[in-house]
């Protein structure tokens, strides 16, 4: 069924949008869309890096006091692991080649104006996003609070 | 219960990870980690779909599945299998919160804490495991099979030469698609299953070795007697090759249930999987940025802070991950946090001191690439249409592409994707949207 | 390239763009349009179609499981067959009246759209009564949804809460992520409703009431399937 000329115009083209939250923030743009997945993936691998970095440190130095963050405790060293793996697998390695580069690249190497579903594209880089600012934030929270002994846990 | 992310590791096995009084961050910190799995998987099966949906019903005229790049392919393939394991994850996920927090026990057995009792029992953490693994392993080759498409895409290009195999190139990603749902259980080796499931799934695995071996062969093929350019997306390719081949041979020792047995659990395993499936998929990153760089941005990233990117991150990750193996053989295990107090792994201490400087110099390397990256957005050399000479529909447009991609003139496509040094060809390429008919050759 | 349009109204359109003459705009871009809401629904369902089944994979390996008894110190299986209520059946009949109803909103939708094409809804309204079939198909939708609350407090009531046994743990979860799903379809089935009211041209108004339609189908067979499930896998 030859409709390649047809689907072109079929589909609800939807015009360039003008308005900054539009065009960087809620874009339908498959290729905005690409860029927002791959940076961030950026974010992620950097905070995932650096997350091996403290386990490489405890490793060799296991009484290394670093600045701003004190001791790493044990159980400390397992939350790190914890969230090094969720955040690389999750937030950088599905993410930004496909996500990101796929996103980008699909339509245009296949010769299509965008994506199937542009909205559902918008909606799915934000539920992402959403979820690594629910895993980051608790990441954060907690290395600010130390946590209790294992044999405390009881009065709980 | 105080706050604090979970410990439980990325896999987040039950009774741990199910139990809000099981360790610190298993509270609120474990609720949040779930619900951010959970929303992940929301959001990747929302991605599927679209991939799925725009592969099938949006080529443009003449661009048949078998002259898609095989990028395209990658990310087609890959869709699939986020579609059929991103739903599995979301259900254990679902499972998992229903445990924690409305106190049913899908996943807890009869267990005590501090020598009392938690209200659970006669679940199973194997079911979690099955789970989750079924998920899980699906789930590196959706992390690998992007670098894939594009490795093959970049060593056509900068070889100027077709890809070595095409369709086998497509029925191997299809094949190691398709085994990749048969293998989960070379994860659980040690759960106390039947030797004759280990069998069964112990041959699965070798099995998968089948067709990547076959791409890793028609990648050599694709170079061999190449004019190769050895421009910096082209090193990261190779680079790429390098890291499947190492982190791949890992593998079949692992796939053999008696061998897992010593090495379960050991940093032969993180070894493994660090090098086949973490560098690698993140070098295809790389190599995809390299590449794509002039069409999304109009200026051309530097080449010498790229190449020395490249060779400080390809010598750091194997300084880095190769002494792994040798560790695990030794019987370090795995997230382990205190090894200076342990004696028998004294001897390895010099060994993790030299991975640790390692990794402190593969790390500063990053920077090279992230300064590079923003300052070529703004100061970098500007790009033509199409630098690097290459044949797909991408670099037909303008760079960047205007909002509907091509302008309102949608391409027409008369060729495959890697007509490289045709032979009677004006030039040693040939677009995929030329209509000087290619000749079969 | 696979088609995946199925219905008789939708060949007609196939034979239109085939053969004799220049097939109006409108006409092709409705098929287009309707293809490709049919098959990314079909790919979502796929995802469905896989919690589900992992859910199921999960009851039949839950029954099977031993535990220990604190008491006698053996293993045990602790499954009790839970008894259904009654009234699910109930609930059943009308969830299939309402996808009866979907189906003659659906069908009722593709040829407006195929007659009207780009025209909105609300300039034709007098000579369509859409309306009626997708606003019982919503009210019997909902109608399921009381019914399957009511079910819950049955079961509450005789002791059978969401952690009791291994038995009612699982019928909470699968009723509730069937009524989950289902309120989903509800909520398109509204959206549906609202647009039509807005000026949204009927073609559009095509494609959403047949993904939505086909999307409801799926429900009903899910739900039989669950049904199934719990009651001849006790």
């Amino acid at each position: 069924m030859a409709t390649g000329e047809f689907a072109a115009h079929a589909v609800h083209a939807h015009a360039a949008p003008t308005s900054w939250i539009r065009r960087y923030v809620f874009s339908l743009d498959h290729k905005v869309i690409g860029l927002q997945y791959f940076f961030l993936a950026l974010t992620a691998v950097f905070v995932g890096m650096f997350l091996s970095l403290l386990m490489r440190i405890h490793l060799i130095w296991p009484a290394a006091a670093l600045p701003l963050l004190g001791e790493i405790k044990p159980e400390t060293y397992l939350t790190l692991l914890t969230m090094h793996g969720t955040i690389m697998v999750f937030f950088v390695l599905t993410t930004a080649p496909q996500g990101g580069f796929g996103n980008y690249f699909l339509p245009i190497q296949i010769g299509a104006p965008d994506m199937a579903f542009p909205v559902l594209n918008m909606l799915s880089f934000w539920v992402t996003a959403l979820a690594f600012f629910c895993d980051d934030g608790r990441l954060l929270c907690g290395r600010r609070r130390t946590a209790p002994r294992l044999d405390r846990l009881s009065a709980a | 219960m105080v706050g604090g992310a979970p410990l439980h590791g990325w896999t987040g096995y039950p009774p741990l990870s199910a139990l809000q009084s099981a360790g610190p961050g298993e509270g609120l910190g474990a609720d949040l980690w779930v619900t951010s799995i959970a929303l992940f998987c929301i959001g990747a099966l929302m991605s599927a779909l679209n991939f799925i949906t725009t592969t099938l019903d949006m080529r443009a005229r003449g661009m048949t599945l078998m002259r898609m790049p095989l990028t395209c392919w990658a990310w087609f393939i890959t869709a699939i299998l986020g579609l059929l394991a991103f739903g599995v994850l979301l259900s254990a996920g679902i499972l998992l919160l229903l445990d924690r927090n409305a106190g049913t026990s899908f996943f807890v057995p009869l267990v005590t804490i501090n020598g009392q009792l938690t209200g659970h029992k006669g679940g199973s953490p194997l079911l979690w495991q099955h789970l989750f693994w079924f998920f899980g392993h699906p789930e590196v080759y959706i992390a690998i099979l992007p670098a894939m498409g594009l490795c093959s895409q970049l060593l056509s290009v900068f070889s100027r030469k077709p890809i070595f195999g095409y369709k086998a190139m497509v029925y191997a990603m299809l094949s190691i698609g398709f085994l990749g749902f048969m293998v989960w259980g070379h994860h659980m080796f040690m759960s106390g299953m039947s030797p004759y499931t280990a069998f069964a799934f112990s041959v699965m695995t070798m099995a998968i070795g089948v067709p990547s071996a076959i791409k890793t062969f028609n990648w050599l093929g694709t170079i061999w007697r190449g004019r190769i350019r050895f421009t910096s997306p082209m090193l990261f390719a190779l680079g790429f090759v390098s890291l499947f081949i190492s982190g791949g041979i890992s593998g079949p020792f692992l796939a053999q249930p008696v061998l897992d047995i010593p090495l379960h659990d050991t940093y032969f395993v993180v070894g493994h999987f660090h090098l086949i499936m973490g560098v690698a998929s993140i070098f295809g990153i790389f190599g995809a940025t390299y590449y794509w760089f002039p069409k999304m941005f109009g200026r051309m990233m530097n080449e010498s802070l790229a190449r020395w990117h490249f060779f400080v991150t390809l010598i750091g990750t194997y300084a880095v991950f190769m002494p792994m193996h040798y560790l695990g053989m030794a019987g370090h295990l795995r997230r382990y946090s205190q090894l200076t107090e342990l004696n028998y792994l004294h001897g390895l201490v010099p060994l993790q001191t030299f991975m640790t400087y390692a990794a402190f110099l593969t790390i500063a390397g990053q920077f090279i690439f992230l300064f590079n990256l923003f300052w070529s957005m703004k100061f970098g050399k500007k790009a033509a249409d199409n630098p690097w000479e290459a044949t797909t529909l991408e670099w037909t447009t303008a760079t960047p592409p205007p909002h509907d991609n091509f302008g309102g003139h949608m391409p027409v496509v008369y060729n495959g994707p890697y007509e490289y040094s045709v032979p009677g060809a004006p030039r040693d390429f040939v677009m995929q949207n030329d209509p000087a008919t290619v000749e079969a050759h | 390239m696979a088609t995946v349009t199925t219905s008789a109204s939708v060949k007609t359109v196939q034979v239109l763009l085939a053969g004799a003459g220049r097939p109006d705009q409108n006409t092709v871009d409705f098929a287009v349009r309707l293809r490709r809401a049919r098959l990314g629904l079909i790919v979502a369902l796929t995802a469905v179609v896989m919690i589900f089944v992992s859910y199921s994979s999960a009851y039949v390996v839950r029954q099977g499981l031993p535990t220990l008894d604190p008491r006698t110190g053996t293993l045990v299986r602790d499954w009790l067959p839970l008894q259904l209520p009654n009234f699910l059946l109930v609930n059943t009949l009308v969830l299939l009246v309402s996808t009866l109803a979907m189906e003659l909103a659906r069908r009722q939708a593709i040829r407006t759209a195929l007659a009207h094409g780009k025209q909105s809804h609300a300039a034709t309204h007098t000579e369509m009564d859409g309306m009626p079939w997708l606003g019982l198909t919503a009210i019997l939708g909902l109608s399921f949804l009381a019914g399957q609350w009511l079910v819950w407090r049955e079961l509450a009531a005789a002791g059978f809460y969401v952690d009791t046994s291994p038995s009612s743990s699982f019928f909470y979860l699968l009723t509730g992520m069937h009524g989950i799903h289902l309120f989903g379809g509800i909520l398109a089935l509204f959206a549906a409703g609202v647009a039509s009211l807005f000026r949204k041209s009927a073609a559009s108004l095509g494609v959403v009431v047949d993904a939505t339609a086909w999307y409801w189908h799926f429900m009903t067979v899910l739900w039989v399937y669950i049904l199934c499930l719990l009651e001849f896998a006790r």
